[in-house]
């Protein structure tokens, strides 16, 4: 069967032939089943679960000494809707309340000479409530009161993204990125077998060999996010924003990871070395994007490096396009990303064209 | 003697062959102070970093100072915007933990000024932002040498019942992941001798069965005990992790290194398939024992069903221990029921590892 042939129309119908071919040993792979679609939807199903949890502050302060009422009154004031418990407790025994677990923080209030100043106690992981504690003890000994601002509470609309709206797009990334290596593995492993050599020796041109795998690539990435898109919002009711907008981040990063995937099969030598470069290329570009922690809590330095890795301008994206931002607003990280897949992929390309023809 | 030898020299083939690789000994050595560092640095912040963001509006030395107010209060970071627009989208993406507006005219309303709070109640760290605001607002004016130096925040203290957070919580769940993530990615070994021959090969020869079975088992406990001594001494010098007293954590690590080796072993006897399968879905297998264990977040903050199923794994006993020991200076009686818990996984996961791959050693090749 003549499959193949010159110029562009051949090189196309060999890529098909040859995508079709990849997808039906993948299909037949129950590892691969595993790894490209029940994997993400556990990790997805995991984490919302996990992160989506609704919590309250929930704490108990205890407060003694000289004026503990108006600390007492000083937190009823101050805490609006959050759940916190006031226990009044003897003299000297802030310490003993703590250490039995009693009270997650203490405040002990001391009269002299100046006026009236507090200890605060609080427990090991109890430190917001420590630092809460601290804030309504400064108002509680203050003086004078007499310019008191009011605080009006509005909420926010759109309530802040949740555990399925921040971690989707993260884990999507993540198992995107994770699995880059598989091409790599792939073309490695056909060399070594020698099946490769055969394909290559068939009318089948090698840019054909490497637009299927690229191909088959991008399918799976698609599936992968699919996955992960419909569980989180079926199961969820996670937000993704605008489908055209997700489905433009998404396309994007998974050309991404084609570059990526390129690479790696050209600057590898064998399947060890593939495997090796996948792991130290999907941890770095995880650890340094931000992938792992809320954006906010990261040291300043690495949010703003996470901001301009390719992974982390997506998951930004992403979050944008949630809330509801336009195009407009994600078109610098998109840009990000594409100059990244462009330069990654090029240079992958070009060495992978050598290693094929070598 | 000569049973011991053989036994030993089964060991120390295993440990060549998995530690004389670079990216085993990264994944044994590196990554988990690494990524401890990144994950313990969010949780500090996390735990103890209430992140504001705050616009004034127009022209406000009043505003300007009740921003500056806020900002001094323990913990509290706050981000300045543009303006309301900026604010909100900053709320809402989670960037911020609550947003303070002030408005113009908030200088000329001595006495009867008002801020903004953008706040969702039901999150718990908007409803400590809305805590902090509103004890601010309610001092405000007064004069600051009254308040500001008049409260000491003692050193925590360790409390029953009482959970870590930040660098210690990072470094044990990392310690936990890694220990047995890589127990897991060393089940592939196995998997591949069976698939060359090895094990039939190694079985005609006068090396019992015994001695091969206590050879991989024992390979596997020592790598995964001196991963869990390097990581434990290392994130104590780079993080300042505290691990509490060393006879109960030298427990712990001890009967998690024996149930991490019990299931590489059972699990390398049970995968079928080449040897790259084997390992990734060991990894994979690895990863969601490791997300439901609370390897990567504390449990303390699931739902209840998902802290039940955390204690179906082996991750969520060994943390929880290792929490006791550092939140709440536990001994070796405290964490007792973890050890028994841990001790007899380990001993069900060696005996049943051990009889399997007697099983497959003694097997004819065709069905191996």
């Amino acid at each position: 069967m003549k499959v193949g042939g010159a110029g562009l129309g051949g090189t196309v119908r060999g890529s098909w032939i040859l995508l079709r071919r990849e997808l039906a040993q993948l299909v037949r792979d129950p590892i691969a089943i595993l790894t490209i679609l029940v994997a993400p939807i556990v990790i997805a199903v995991i984490a919302s679960v996990s992160l989506g949890a609704e919590r309250s502050f929930d704490v108990t302060i205890a407060v003694s000494g000289v004026d503990e009422e108006s600390v007492a009154t000083a937190i009823d004031s101050a805490k609006g809707q959050a759940d916190i418990d006031i226990i009044v407790i003897p003299p000297h025994s802030a310490e003993e309340v703590i250490r039995r677990g009693d009270a997650d923080a203490a405040v002990v209030v001391t009269e002299s000479a100046d006026g009236p100043s507090a200890i605060v106690l609080g427990a090991v992981g109890a430190e917001m409530a420590t630092s809460v504690a601290a804030s309504v003890a400064r108002t509680a000994v203050a003086q004078p009161l007499t310019e008191a601002v009011a605080v009006e509470r509005v909420a926010p609309g759109r309530a802040p993204l949740g555990g399925s709206e921040i971690y989707g797009p993260v884990i999507a990334v993540f198992i995107v990125l994770f699995g880059v290596g598989f091409v790599a593995r792939s073309l490695h492993s056909e060399r070594q077998q020698g099946t490769l050599i055969r394909l290559l020796a068939s009318p089948i041109s090698p840019t054909a060999v490497l637009i299927s795998k690229g191909a088959l690539m991008f399918v799976v990435g698609v599936v992968e996010f699919l996955a992960i898109i419909f569980t989180t919002t079926i199961w969820f009711g996670a937000d993704w924003g605008d489908p055209l907008s997700v489905a433009l981040v998404t396309v994007l990063v998974v050309l991404l990871s084609i570059a990526i995937a390129t690479a790696i099969a050209g600057f590898s030598r064998s399947s060890a070395q593939a495997l090796a470069l996948e792991a130290a290329v999907a941890l770095t570009l995880v650890g340094v994007g931000g992938h792992m922690v809320p954006m906010r809590n990261l040291p300043d330095i690495a949010a703003i490096v996470a901001r301009y890795t390719p992974n982390g301008a997506a998951i930004d994206a992403f979050a944008e396009v949630s809330i509801g931002s336009s195009l407009g607003v994600i078109a610098g990280r998109l840009l990000i990303v594409v100059a990244f897949t462009l330069v990654i992929g090029i240079a992958g390309a070009v060495r992978i064209r050598k290693v094929l023809v070598s | 003697m000569r049973w011991l030898l053989q036994t030993l020299a089964v060991a120390r083939v295993f440990l060549r062959r998995y530690l004389f690789h670079p990216v085993n000994l990264a994944a044994t050595l590196v990554l988990p102070v690494m990524i401890a560092l990144i994950f313990g640095s969010a949780d500090e912040r996390a735990a103890m970093n209430l992140p504001l963001g705050a616009v004034v509006e127009g022209a406000s030395p009043s505003g300007e100072q009740f921003i500056d107010t806020l900002e001094a209060e323990p913990g509290v970071t706050v981000r300045m915007f543009e303006d309301r627009a900026q604010l909100l989208r900053a709320v809402r993406r989670t960037d911020v933990v609550g947003g303070v507006v002030v408005p113009e005219g908030f200088d000329a309303a001595p006495g009867g000024a008002q801020v903004l709070l953008i706040a969702d109640d039901g999150d718990p760290l908007h409803a400590a932002a809305g805590i902090v605001t509103t004890a601010v607002a309610g001092r405000f004016g007064a004069d600051p040498a009254t308040y500001m130096d008049r409260i000491e925040i003692a050193p925590a203290l360790a409390s029953e019942g009482g959970r870590s957070l930040g660098f210690p919580r990072a470094a044990a769940g990392m310690l936990v992941y890694w220990v047995f993530a890589n127990a897991m990615f060393a089940a592939a070994l196995i998997t591949e001798d069976r698939r060359r021959g090895m094990l039939s090969r190694l079985a005609s020869t006068p090396t019992p069965a015994m001695s091969i079975v206590v050879g991989e088992v024992g390979g596997r406990f020592f790598v995964a005990l001196g991963q869990s001594i390097v990581v434990a001494f290392v994130s104590s010098l780079v993080l300042g992790t505290a691990w509490g007293a060393v006879v109960p954590l030298a427990a712990v690590l001890i009967t998690a290194s024996a149930v991490a080796a019990g299931l590489s072993v059972l699990l390398g006897v049970s995968l079928r398939g080449p040897t790259t399968q084997s390992a990734t879905a060991a990894l994979a297998a690895a990863g969601v024992l490791g997300l439901l264990g609370g390897c990567f977040w504390a449990t303390d903050f699931v739902p209840p069903v998902m802290r039940t199923v955390a204690k179906l794994t082996p991750h969520a006993w060994v943390i929880d221990a290792l929490d006791e020991l550092v939140a709440q200076n536990a001994g070796v009686v405290d964490i007792a029921p973890q050890l028994a818990v841990l001790g007899l996984l380990a001993v069900a996961l060696v005996v049943l590892a051990a009889a399997r791959l007697r099983h497959a050693l003694l097997a004819p090749v065709a069905a191996t």
